[in-house]
């Protein structure tokens, strides 16, 4: 879908404040699911040091961007796989809206630029990671061909 | 109750009265029963016959059975009153007493129907599963946000009317009187601003009515426990999943164009009118906050038994007219204003459902019958003494179906004046008759006459 106003580019400096109240967001919305997503107290401050790598190029970050404000952004970090066929891999780690820039197909705008750039590098598969009880994002993806790909289970130790 | 009638202890009188008559409604034949042989018509033989037919063609049960004229009031009592989740069984005299009001006013048969489906998507099934035995169903004290879903749910799952009172009947009558205090202060509504205080049941349901209405979302503002719906608020992504309605009223107002966190004074700054269905009060809208809305400024604070902000407390901070949900002051904003007419309506012409913009049809002739009778300041809304509201609401309402193309039968709006007039009013006769020949004995304790 085509947004007017909607640019996506990779992060500047300039974002840092806006890009880490997205991070926070993004993992406050995931905490509705699973209490083991809960985040910390200083989750704000901690964002800002997130925030900050992504800018700097840590994995893959896109921000999409209207005039002033962040409406959203993508981040997907590479795992390498020596023994597999499809060896490397882009994992969507983090995917967020803002509630005001939502049902405008910026999710999918920001996830297949995020695809065409991996891609370039070689990458061969795209996954990506979020609650089993998070059905929001499970309905994204499954309607934008994912499938079900690994199952991870988790134990408090 | 009034200041004087605070003498009167209601609550005392009311458990007294109840276990004197043992509740309030019965059902009563209204066939000739003359000899018992007159039950082979009226049950077997005979009634094998009307059975097979409506077997064969089940639409035939409204005009073979009493169906037409029955609705459920259905509860499960978990938002009751004010007094929350008091159980079905706790739940079961007010619904007696919304049935008593439905035959009353509307002249139509409502059943209690308690019971202990709280998971909504059983209370669905137990309302598909018991569509058949009604005409309608008037849904009632349900906790929020699940009545919202049921609402919608049943709309779309059955086949006949389903309302619910503290969504769209509080909503309706709060809308009718809006549209007169507008006239009243010469403002156009449409291009104002409302700020809407509570956004439960009834407020969220004023939204939908207002949006409906023309209103734009824009120029509303809507406040929950926490502050207003906004779009940058910290819990709206929880919202998005716990309360879908709640989230939705956020990113259409965009907060009214309010800082996210802004306080309730900010929210009013410069508004034309609050409605607060909130909590009682009194103080829980401040007089400072009044004091900062535009000239000219419309009140209501509608939480019983004592509202957000006393009325003169509201006149004393420039407000020019109250409204509250209490009949001892004036511009009672009460549903029952609404519920009996709209039903009336809906069963004559035997609609498929109940649509919002029917809602607004019952909201703009209410407002249109107090305005023909001379709005006011102090009179915004009609009053329920004056019985042909019922009447006019019912016509108004089944015009508006048949309209729509909802109607399964088709009346135009004089002849469902006409014959909603005629229900209603043998139903008051035939009250009467039963008063006057003390076959309703006389209460043994009162209240002083001349109280109300």
């Amino acid at each position: 879908m085509y947004e007017p106003g909607i640019i996506v580019r990779r992060p500047v400096e300039a974002d840092l404040g806006r890009l880490a109240e997205l991070v926070v967001r993004f993992y406050r919305f995931n905490e509705e699911f699973d209490p083991a997503w809960s985040v910390m107290d200083n989750a704000e401050e901690r964002a800002r040091d997130v925030a900050k790598r992504y800018i700097e190029g840590e994995g893959y970050t896109l921000v999409a961007a209207h005039d002033e404000e962040l409406a959203g952004y993508i981040h997907a970090y590479i795992a390498e796989y020596p023994m597999l066929e499809l060896s490397k891999q882009a994992v969507i780690q983090e995917l967020y809206v803002k509630p005001q820039f939502r049902g405008r197909g910026i999710a999918t705008t920001l996830l297949e630029h995020l695809i065409s750039e991996a891609s370039k590098d070689g990458v061969k598969v795209v996954t990506s990671m979020f609650p089993v009880a998070n059905f929001v994002a499970e309905k994204f993806y499954k309607s934008r061909k994912f499938r079900p790909y690994i199952s991870i289970y988790l134990r408090e130790v | 109750m009034s200041e004087k009638g605070e003498k009167v202890n209601w609550y005392e009188l009311s458990v007294k009265l109840h276990k004197y008559y043992g509740g309030k409604i019965e059902t009563v034949p209204k066939v000739p029963v003359r000899r018992i042989k007159d039950f082979a018509i009226w049950y077997t033989p005979g009634v094998a016959e009307p059975s097979r037919l409506i077997a064969k063609d089940p639409d035939l049960s409204f005009e073979l059975t009493s169906r037409w004229n029955t609705i459920a009031v259905v509860s499960d009592g978990t938002r009751v009153l004010g007094l929350g989740k008091i159980g079905p069984e706790g739940a079961y005299p007010v619904m007696e007493g919304k049935a008593l009001i439905f035959k009353f006013l509307g002249g139509v048969d409502a059943i209690p129907l308690v019971h202990r489906a709280r998971d909504p998507e059983k209370f669905l099934e137990l309302l598909e599963l018991v569509e058949p035995a009604f005409g309608g169903i008037n849904l009632e004290d349900i906790e929020s946000p699940k009545c919202f879903y049921i609402l919608e749910e049943a709309r779309k799952r059955l086949n006949i009317p389903v309302w619910h009172d503290d969504q769209q009947g509080t909503a309706a009558v709060t809308l009718a009187g809006l549209i007169n205090s507008f006239k009243i202060v010469g403002k156009d509504m449409r291009k104002s601003r409302i700020v809407i205080f509570g956004a439960g049941a009834a407020n969220l349901a004023l939204y939908r009515l207002l949006k409906a209405y023309g209103v734009p979302p824009e120029n509303l503002v809507v406040l929950d426990s926490k502050g207003v719906l906004h779009p940058d608020r910290q819990d709206i992504d929880r919202l998005m999943i716990s309360h879908p309605w709640k989230y939705q009223v956020a990113i259409e107002t965009k907060g009214g164009g309010l800082e996210p966190g802004a306080p309730v004074w900010k929210a009013l700054e410069g508004a034309d009118a609050l409605v607060a269905a909130s909590r009682p009060g009194p103080g829980v809208i401040k007089k400072e906050w009044v004091a900062k809305m535009a000239k000219d400024a419309i009140v209501f604070a509608e939480a019983n038994p004592v509202p957000e902000i006393w009325p003169w407390e509201a006149k004393e901070a420039g407000a020019r007219i109250v409204a509250t949900g209490r009949s001892d002051f004036p511009n009672q904003v009460n549903n029952s204003l609404v519920f009996p007419g709209v039903f009336r309506g809906v069963l004559d012409v035997r609609a498929k459902t109940i649509t919002d913009t029917m809602a607004i049809a019952a909201a703009e002739e209410l407002a249109r019958f107090a305005e023909e009778r001379g709005i006011h300041e102090e009179y915004i809304l009609p009053t329920m003494e004056e019985w042909e509201v019922y009447s006019r609401v019912a016509a108004a309402v089944a015009a508006k179906a048949v309209e729509e193309g909802l109607a399964r039968k088709t009346l135009t709006y004089k002849e469902e004046l006409e014959r909603a007039r005629e229900i209603i009013g043998a139903t008051r006769r035939k009250y009467e008759m039963l008063w006057d020949n003390g076959l309703i004995p006389k209460p043994p304790v009162d209240y002083p006459q001349g109280e109300s």
